[in-house]
Order: C-alpha cells, then structure tokens, then sequence
C-alpha cells in the first residue's frame, strides 16, 4: 500500500529539481523560489547543528559530567565575538592565534610527511617500466611530468633558447591535468544530472529510501508531477511568445 | 543568408539543454544492458575490503551532503559489502551532513552479513555490537582526538547514545585499531586530512577514496603512492561510474541504481563529444572557410 505522504514527498521533491531546472529556460519567480528555500534551509540547518553540536559537546559535559575544563576553552572562543569591538578588539586575537598555531603546528608535522615527502618517494621509488606498454607511458607521464611541471613555476631563472622548451612543455602537462580535470567534471555534473532525470521520470533504479524520499512504489508516481511541470514550462514558453509577439506588432504600429 | 555552420554557431544553448534532457531520459525510459569494464582503480578499492581479515575495524567517512549523487551510490555499494563480510564498521563525518547520510542508507540497507566472530555465520547486524556512527567529526582536535582514545573526545553517538555503553566502542576504543579508511569525499575536508593525521601515525592503515569526477585527478598521484606503499591511497571509486563498477563487482546490481545510470551517461557523453566536434567544424570553418573575421 503506498503512503500518500510518501507520494507527496516524491512530488515535492520533483516539483524543487523542475524549479531549479527551469532556469535553463530563463530566470524566473519558481527557480528563486527554490533558490530562497535552499538557502533558508541550509542557514536554518546550520543553526540547529551547530546548538545540538552545543549541547552535547559543551552544555552537557559541563553540567553533567563536571568537565570545568571546557568552561576556560569556551571563554576563549567567545572571544570571536569581540571582533564587533573597537575597544576590546585584541581579545579577538586571542583564539584566532591559539587556533593558527595550533593548525600551523599540526600541518607542519603531518603536511610535509604525507603531501611532501611520501610523493617524492613515490616518484623516486617508480619504476619507469610497467607490465604493460599503457603502465609504462603513465609511469613517464608521473615521473617527467612532476618535473616538468615544477621547472614551469621556476619564476627566478629564466630559461632561454633550447632550455625554453622546458617550463613549456611543463606548461602542456599542466594543461593536459587541467583537461583530465575538466572531462571529469562534465562527467560528475552529467552524473548529478542523471540521477535528477531518473528522479522526475520515476525510475525505479533511482535509490528512493536511501536518499530518503518515499520509497519504489511512491516513486512510480512521480511522471505525474513531471507532467505538471512540463505543462508549465509549456505555459512559460506560450506567455513568452505570446509578449514577444505583442511587443513586435506593438514596435511596429509605432514605426508606422 | 548564413551558412549552415554560421547557425549552428548561434543556436540557442537551450536546445541543447532540451536534447541533453532528452538523451538521457530515453535509456532510463527503456533501460538496455550494457557492458561495463571495471577499472584497476574500482577494483583495488573492492579487493582492499574483500583481502580484510574477520573481525577486521573499517572507518567509513561520509564527507559529502546531500546534493552528491555521484558519491551517495559508492556510499551504499561500499556500506553493503562491509556489512556483508565479517567485518566492524565505525561511520564518520567531516561534513555535517555525512551522518545522516550514513543513516538513510544503513535505515533501508540489507543488514545480513557474516559474523565477525564467527565468519561462517550468516547473521543480522547490529547497531552498536557490529556497527556505530560516531556522527560529525566537527573539528580537527577532535580528527586527532578519536584516533587515540574515542571515550575521551566523545560523549554520545549519532543517535543520542551514550558513547560509553556501545559495546563496539568498548572493543575498539580509538581509530588507531581501524585496518581501513574510506572516504567519500565531495571536496574540503576530505581524505587528505585522514592522510595527515591518521596515515602519519599508523603506516599500517589502508586508505580508499570514493571520489566525484571533478576531484578524481588529484588523488592519482596518491593512489600511485598508496600502491607502493606510502601514505596515499590504495583504491579509488570514481563518480558514478565507480559506484557502477563496484555495484557489479558485488554481484548485487540495482543495489544504488549507477549501473542503469551508465547508458544515459554513455548516450550524453556521444552526444557531447558530436556537440564539441560540431562547434570546432563551425569554428574552423568560419576562420579558413571565406567567412573569417
């Protein structure tokens, strides 16, 4: 039996991707509806956590679990707030140094090992012969392209003549990476793009209760709402063409 | 008169969008098999998981919210076959979101799995003895903190629990016990923080990203690096293709909807690279074919 709220869930949630999609066509008062919504949701939501993260993470320990220790550290948080003051603006400081040396601390011990130190081993370590002929002109792209690339950011030295080709060609590899990049981005966007299509056609492989919007069955009702929606895209294009057309024979009584 | 190509330089985008749309509503309407070649990068983040020893503690990192459907799929896919092996499961989040996250999927997840006791016995998991969600890892003490000692930075789970009486927490009390991390991961913090603060300290630990397409081409280099052994990554799931490619090597296809997702993205990707080739033509054309500006 299918929950009609459920259904109604579904239809929301397809009537909210259509609002945000009907953008494509032009601007217009349903995409800021669900362009408002979103960001009166994300704030509220974000408020709500941060007080439960609050309670249960500053109040609670406090109150019942005798954790004074905590009061001195949210003393000193509340010195962000002073940053609203003229007067007592140097509090302000006092977190923001405690937080940047704690950080700078942190990173300098753990960034060099893992981000500096163990890729420089691994490009020293790869063997620039694969099992395969596709391995072996990825190992040289890694290896040579590394270099390369770190030669095009020498900016106190500057190559000339044959050298020259060298930050060049390191420039082409940045852009080759910047390629790779970019054909994975239309890729990830296309993914988002397929699952709000599989959404509004009411596929039944889109994952209805894992994203927790009604369940297969509710689903199935979604072309409903998608109808409705592309009759009002419809409407949209009908009025527009409608005004266009009015405002041609309207410029043209005027020239006459 | 213009040209053919002279219009199609000037076509109105949203035609495009329309016969984007459509090109990928018509294989989700009429879904068709197609085959699907699995990736080493796929396949290494399935073998990381299967090679696990019984009683093995995995830490899943639900870094992302909930506008990420190309991670939310390699989310379920990966969730299920750690549930299904004998295995304990620890759920974190550097985005606030990831819990929940984590919630919905293992809400309507298949909970039957192996025993990690006794690896022969099928069973139901449960939450708190196989599986607990620690919930939003908020801060970065608080990243350094559970690795070492989970009871001294936390006090409740994700649920309202009283983090003291999980038995799992009791068994494993600190992430340093985990054999592996994965991380699924929409952007900044992500696993490049579990990488700093968690490789850095346990040589041991494995580390797999589920990754959006956008950011796979940065963690190669690191998958490069995990493979041989230093801090990196030993696996990577890309993009819905990734979570396809895992949903196959599973054996449970329609678990997360990515393999029937595949011909639509097969069918826009055609039609994107005929759009590219089509706009350079009009391009080049119009430079060297008489009508240059």
């Amino acid at each position: 039996m299918v929950n009609f709220t459920d259904i109604l869930m579904v239809w929301i949630s397809v009537f909210l991707v259509f609002c945000v999609f009907s953008y494509c066509y032009r601007e217009n008062p349903l995409f800021r509806l669900a362009e408002h919504l979103f960001v009166g949701l994300s704030v509220g939501y974000g408020i709500s956590y941060d007080l439960w993260y609050f309670k249960n993470y500053g109040y609670l320990p406090v109150v019942y679990q005798g954790r004074y220790d905590y009061l001195i550290w949210m003393l000193i948080g509340l010195g962000y707030y002073f940053f609203f003051s003229r007067r007592y603006f140097w509090l302000y400081r006092l977190p923001i140094s405690i937080g940047i040396g704690y950080g700078t601390g942190m990173a300098l011990r753990s960034v060099i090992r893992s981000d500096l130190i163990g890729q420089i081993n691994t490009t020293i370590k790869l063997s620039l012969i694969g099992v395969d002929p596709l391995t072996t002109l990825n190992r040289f792209v890694i290896v040579f392209g590394t270099m390369l690339a770190v030669v095009f950011f020498i900016f106190t030295l500057e190559l000339k003549g044959a050298l020259s080709y060298i930050p060049k060609t390191g420039r082409y590899i940045i852009l080759a990476a910047l390629g790779a990049s970019f054909g994975n981005t239309i890729m990830g966007r296309e993914s988002l793009l397929i699952q709000r299509i599989q959404l509004m056609m009411g596929s039944k492989y889109f994952p209805w209760e894992a994203a927790g919007i009604g369940t297969v069955e509710a689903g199935s009702y979604a072309w409903i709402m998608t109808l409705i929606c592309a009759a009002i895209l419809l409407y949209m294009i009908y009025t527009d063409h409608v005004k266009s057309r009015r405002a041609a024979a309207e410029a043209t009584a005027t020239g006459n | 008169m213009s040209t053919w190509y002279e219009r199609l330089e000037n076509i109105d985008p949203r035609w495009i969008y329309l016969l984007v749309y459509i090109v990928i509503a018509i294989p989700i309407i009429i879904p068709l098999p197609s085959p699907l070649a699995i990736t080493p990068y796929t396949r290494d983040a399935f073998e990381a998981v299967e090679k696990l020893p019984p009683g093995s503690l995995v830490v899943l990192s639900f870094d992302y919210s909930g506008a990420n459907p190309e991670l939310h799929p390699q989310a379920i896919a990966v969730l299920r076959h750690v549930v299904r092996r004998p295995l304990y499961i620890y759920i974190v989040g550097m985005w606030s979101d990831g819990p929940v996250m984590a919630d919905q999927i293992w809400k309507v997840i298949d909970k039957t799995g192996y025993d990690p006791e006794d690896p022969t016995k099928l069973i139901t998991k449960e939450y708190g003895k196989h599986i607990v969600n620690l919930g939003y890892l908020a801060t970065t003490a608080l990243i350094v903190g559970v690795y070492d000692t989970i009871t001294k930075m936390m006090t409740i789970d994700f649920y309202g629990n009283s983090i003291d009486s999980l038995p799992l927490v009791k068994k494993f009390d600190g992430i340093k016990y985990a054999s592996l991390v994965i991380s699924f991961a929409a952007g900044s913090p992500g696993p490049a923080t579990y990488l700093q603060y968690w490789a850095t300290q346990n040589p041991n630990m494995k580390f797999v990203v589920g990754s959006p397409g956008v950011s796979a081409p940065g963690f190669m280099p690191y998958y490069e690096a995990g493979k041989l052994g230093e801090i990196g990554y030993v696996g990577v799931i890309i993009s819905m293709r990734g979570a396809a490619e895992y949903e196959t090597l599973l054996g449970e296809i329609g678990l997360t909807g990515a393999v029937a997702a595949l011909n639509a993205q097969s069918a826009v990707h055609y039609l994107l690279v005929v759009v590219v080739i089509l706009g350079n033509l009009g391009y080049y054309l119009r430079k060297y074919g008489g009508g240059g500006r």
